[in-house]
């Protein structure tokens, strides 16, 4: 049984919300991997017309779930910034131990399969059910096999502390609490922590229209954060009850149609053959087993385009919520330069990597693993630190142009020529726009 | 679990003819309430599966996929025995005697048109519900805006409607009744526009381009998912992102799929393949059943204590007057003689025009954003307001792009990556603006069964007389200089008007309620005057119109009906007292 903490300090009430965005975060790169692993047309085999119909609307909860994911760490960075602090981007790579977050499940990338419906029912189960309890759904997921499941394709599942006893402390983010519990106990602060809390620069805070998420709340007192906090309730995490539309209902829904449509015909195999935790390399923080190497050299570079992309556009998002020296308008074109990032060139790569092959295995076991890779969202130990406007602008500038040279260079290769020369044309677009005109308090020299 | 009969000795509490989406919601309401409904349609079958729930429309997109003409009604069944208006079919059903012809579709199905509307969830504004006493024009309603305005908050709840609460629309929102839903983001073309009109006026009102509020998903809802982007919400969402009929009726049908079910809800019973051919009347001016034909020709009367007709504006009119008697000889519940007069739709006007840079339209839902700036004003005096509608489909309504683009360019001699370049080109810079105009309630425009001409199962054929009055042609030159102004402002050149009119598929007026038995043929309830055991719902109602998509008006009116009926079986359980 866990033990249950209370936030009693404005410190605490900010470890929180830096733990509860890590977890968004990483959460959100799951449920886009798994949707990056659907087929997404009929031209790749195993699809009937009908069957198509509900991968594509897999897809899309899937992509909508993420943005909801993206949405709260959006609003976990306004919950931050009202209390002074910033926004917490940083995370471990993948895969990270079961009880390295306060989850207590397996924490990685995987392919849309059976097991990953149920690993994703577990994490956005409500704390009460309203309606009976799915019979399918594990009380263990550990005794019922679900993590060895997923990890069936992985070429070592030896945990490399295994030789340690038990009281060595494994690596781990949180000790005390689930996410709902989090959720809950970052309300509490919010609600009984004495004094003033809300001490963030209002200008630190975020609008909807700035960023594109219609319902991303601004929060200027206690009350507005206890609003907020619901709101990322009611979507998923700890939601209280198993409300259809919630994330959990979608993933019962989910459930139900493909064991339908799988029993219906056997053959039906709505993903592609994608590894689950594929790596260009390895980092310090990969301390648990389930990856798998990158082998072929033209993925693993593709591979390391998305992963360059997805490290600047955190850089960049990082400045659009604590940019506080920035224009509006310019934490606004910065902004729609992230959306542009994620939908111009982390989705059309993402796919186009789970299209990609893994490349030759000679191991034992080699039949068990996949074919295809995936994005791995590599996040690098070594991060600048660009707090100045007027570097940060010619960082980004010189960091796209350098993007789009590698684009540009891939697409004269082998394989995913149109993706990649796509991305270098939208690279080199981006890299116009980041041209540095000023911020509001920082004076250019 | 279509039911094949029902037993002719049973009376159900109610009886709803249509299950679209007036008749879908009432029976639901009802059923929630206890009622023993009995819920009839032309339809053949329902498209989900009413035991689990399951949306099973598959049939109706192989068949979209596999039509080679691409059109409304082209994913929908029309039945041998009930026939659907379709664009390649209307004249086959409608007898056309107007001086225009009629020219909006519908569907005979369960569920009904709301499988191929757009969406559009727009409320009337308050002027409408007082167009006589305001502009001298038309007809008052017999309620107001206040007495809607839960009602219609209580619609965009009940078909799930997406929208940005704080935009002022020119209809006001309470505090605190928010849309169920934040709006879905604008696209690429909805933002360029608005951006490009800021500040722009048009005879002195602001021309704004704002989000449009729709039944169309932003985030799930009522278990469905939010919007894809198929770009298909006509003729069927595949994945129903958009509401229909159908969330309701299976709800009624099976109240475990309903959360909002309550202890006392009670299953409707299904007739499926049923037509309504007449109403009963006996000679207390009470309703005493519903003469049904069946597909094989049979026949077979319903009973129930009170009546409900749902189905599409122009079969109620056309039922009702079929049902003429001896002692009735105009029809039923046409003592005041305006059933099947006052036709209305909301007559469209297409424009388009050439951007000088991509907009990088076929994104999104067909159409996102919309101007509801010029739709009311003192101009109501003399000319009819209109909504502009942004497509988001560049000019596929207009010229069939961009399927034509393609066969333009191969007969200019375009091959290759040159083909492919302009093609990418001409399609991304494109833009049409459609003008809803508002409709003016004209008695001579009129449906009524024909004498002479009839369907498969011997019913008679909708006859139709139908003009446009100079009002909305007033209405149209003006529409079409507002559309020249955006256009101005965008850089837009080569403007083109489509000649003629097309019909927006909104039947309206054919049964208008109102105080006055003599002018009306139903109160604001849809309770006919002639007889307390009738109720009408649906578009026919309205007495006017503006220039707004009449689908959440008649949901809120609906629900306020169904809400009405509740309460007369609570306040007074034996029928004799309705009277």
């Amino acid at each position: 049984m866990r033990m249950q903490t209370q936030v009693k300090s404005h410190p605490a009430l900010i470890r929180r919300l830096a733990l509860a965005s890590e977890l968004e975060h990483g959460l959100c790169l799951q449920y886009l991997f798994t949707a990056f692993s659907l087929k997404a047309s009929l031209d790749e085999d195993g699809l009937t017309m009908e069957e198509f119909t509900y991968v594509r609307k897999w897809k899309a909860n899937l992509l909508l779930i993420g943005a909801q994911e993206m949405l709260h760490l959006a609003q976990a960075a306004n919950l931050s910034a009202s209390i002074g602090a910033g926004l917490n981007l940083r995370r471990p790579n993948f895969p990270q131990r079961p009880s390295y977050y306060p989850t207590d499940l397996p924490w990685g990338l995987w392919p849309f399969s059976k097991e990953t419906i149920i690993l994703y029912a577990l994490y956005e189960r409500p704390s009460e059910f309203k309606s009976p309890r799915p019979d399918w759904f594990p009380s263990d997921p550990y005794r019922e096999g679900t993590l060895a499941s997923l990890l069936a394709d992985a070429p070592t599942t030896k945990d490399p502390f295994n030789y340690l006893p038990s009281e060595f402390a494994r690596p781990q983010a949180s000790r005390y609490i689930t996410i709902e519990e989090l959720y809950r106990e970052i309300a509490e602060g919010f609600r009984r922590i004495p004094g003033e809390i809300i001490v963030g620069p209002s200008e630190a805070q975020v609008s909807g229209e700035m960023v594109d998420m219609p319902q991303l709340m601004q929060v200027f007192d206690r009350e507005e954060a206890l609003n907020a906090i619901k709101l990322i309730i009611d979507q998923g995490e700890g939601c209280p009850s198993d409300r259809v539309d919630s994330h959990f209902g979608l993933f019962v829904s989910m459930y139900a149609e493909y064991t339908r449509l799988k029993t219906q015909r056997p053959e039906f195999e709505p993903a592609r053959d994608v590894q689950s935790n594929p790596l260009s390399r390895l980092h310090p923080d990969n301390t648990y087993p389930g990856w798998r190497i990158i082998k072929d050299r033209f993925t693993r570079r593709v591979n390391d385009l998305n992963n360059g992309i997805y490290a600047l556009m955190l850089q960049m998002l990082g400045r659009v919520f604590h940019g506080v020296s920035e224009s509006e308008e310019s934490r606004k074109r910065l902004a729609g330069i992230c959306m542009r990032m994620m939908t111009g060139l982390i989705v059309p790569l993402g796919e186009k990597l789970t299209q990609l092959p893994m490349g030759d295995d000679p191991s034992d076991g080699n039949q068990r693993r996949a074919k295809f890779a995936g994005p791995s969202f590599e996040m690098q130990f070594t991060q600048p630190d660009l707090p100045f406007a007027r570097a940060a602008w010619h960082y980004y500038h010189e960091q796209l142009i350098r993007l789009e040279e590698t684009a540009a260079e891939l697409a004269l290769e082998r394989g995913a020529t149109d993706t990649l020369a796509a991305a270098a044309r939208t690279l080199h677009q981006l890299a116009e726009l980041t041209t540095y005109n000023g911020g509001t308090s920082e004076k250019s020299s | 679990m279509s039911v094949e009969s029902v037993d002719e000795s049973k009376t159900f509490d109610v009886a709803i003819a249509g299950a679209g989406l007036a008749g879908a919601l009432i029976a639901h309401r009802l059923s929630r309430a206890g009622l023993d409904v009995l819920l009839i349609d032309a339809g053949d079958r329902p498209y989900f599966d009413p035991a689990t729930g399951e949306d099973l429309r598959q049939p109706l997109l192989d068949r979209f996929f596999t039509n080679p003409v691409k059109m409304t009604n082209s994913a929908f069944p029309d039945l041998a025995y009930a026939p659907s208006p379709s664009e390649t079919t209307l004249n086959k059903y409608f007898v056309q005697k107007g001086s225009l012809p009629f020219q909006s579709t519908y569907s005979r199905m369960v569920g009904g048109t709301t499988y191929h509307w757009l969406g559009t969830a727009l409320r009337y504004v308050p002027n409408t519900f007082q167009e006589k006493t305001v502009y001298g024009r038309g007809a008052d309603w017999p309620l107001t805006y206040n007495d809607l305005e839960d009602w219609y908050w209580e619609a965009e709840k009940a078909i799930g409607v997406a929208g940005n609460s704080d935009v002022d629309l020119g209809a006001p929102r309470k505090a605190g009744q928010p849309y169920p839903m934040p709006e879905i983001l604008p696209t690429y073309n909805d933002q360029k526009v608005a951006a490009a009109t800021r500040g722009l006026t048009f005879e002195g009102m602001p021309v704004a381009f704002n989000s449009t509020p729709q039944a169309r998903n932003s985030i799930p809802y009522q278990g469905r998912p939010p919007c894809a982007g198929s770009a298909n919400c006509i003729p069927i969402c595949p994945i129903q992102a958009k509401y229909d009929a159908s969330v309701h009726i299976k709800w009624a049908m099976n109240p475990s799929l309903d959360e909002g079910a309550t202890i006392d809800s009670k299953a409707v019973t299904p007739l499926f393949s049923a037509v309504l051919q007449k109403v009963l009347v006996d000679d207390r001016n009470r309703i005493i059943g519903l003469s049904i034909k069946r597909p094989d020709r049979s026949e077979l009367t319903v009973s129930a204590r009170l009546y409900v007709l749902a189905m599409h504006a122009m079969e109620i009119p056309k039922v009702l007057l079929w049902s003429a008697t001896e002692t009735l000889p105009h029809g039923v519940a046409n003592s005041s003689g305006v059933v099947g007069r006052y036709l209305m739709d909301h007559d469209v006007k297409i424009t388009y025009a050439r951007l000088p840079e991509p907009y990088y339209v076929f994104r999104g839902p067909l159409s996102s954003s919309g101007c509801e700036s010029l739709r009311d004003g003192p101009f109501r005096k003399d000319r009819s307001g209109f909504r502009i509608e942004l497509q988001n489909t560049g000019t596929s309504w207009a010229t069939g792009s961009p399927f034509s683009n393609v066969v333009d360019l191969v007969n200019r001699g375009y091959t290759g990556k040159k083909l492919r370049d302009q093609l990418a080109w001409d399609v991304s810079t494109q833009i049409e603006l459609n003008g809803l105009l508002e409709p003016e309630p004209n008695y001579d425009n009129c449906i009524k069964p024909s004498q002479t001409l009839f369907d498969p199962l011997g019913l008679p054929r909708p006859e139709i007389r139908y003009s446009i009055s100079d009002y909305s042609y007033a209405g149209a030159k003006a529409f079409v200089e507002a559309a020249k102004t955006i256009y101005a402002r965008l850089g837009a050149t080569g403007f083109s008007e489509v000649p003629g009119w097309f019909g927006a598929g909104h039947v309206m007026g054919t049964t208008r309620m109102g105080h006055d038995p003599n002018t009306s043929c139903c109160d604001s309830y849809g309770r006919t005057h002639d007889h307390p055991n009738l109720f009408i719902t649906g578009s026919g109602l309205f007495p006017t119109v503006d220039s707004a998509n009449p689908t959440l008006t008649i949901t809120a009116v609906a629900l306020r009906t169904a809400q009405h009926i509740v309460d007369s079986f609570n306040e007074a359980p034996e029928p004799s007292h309705h009277q």
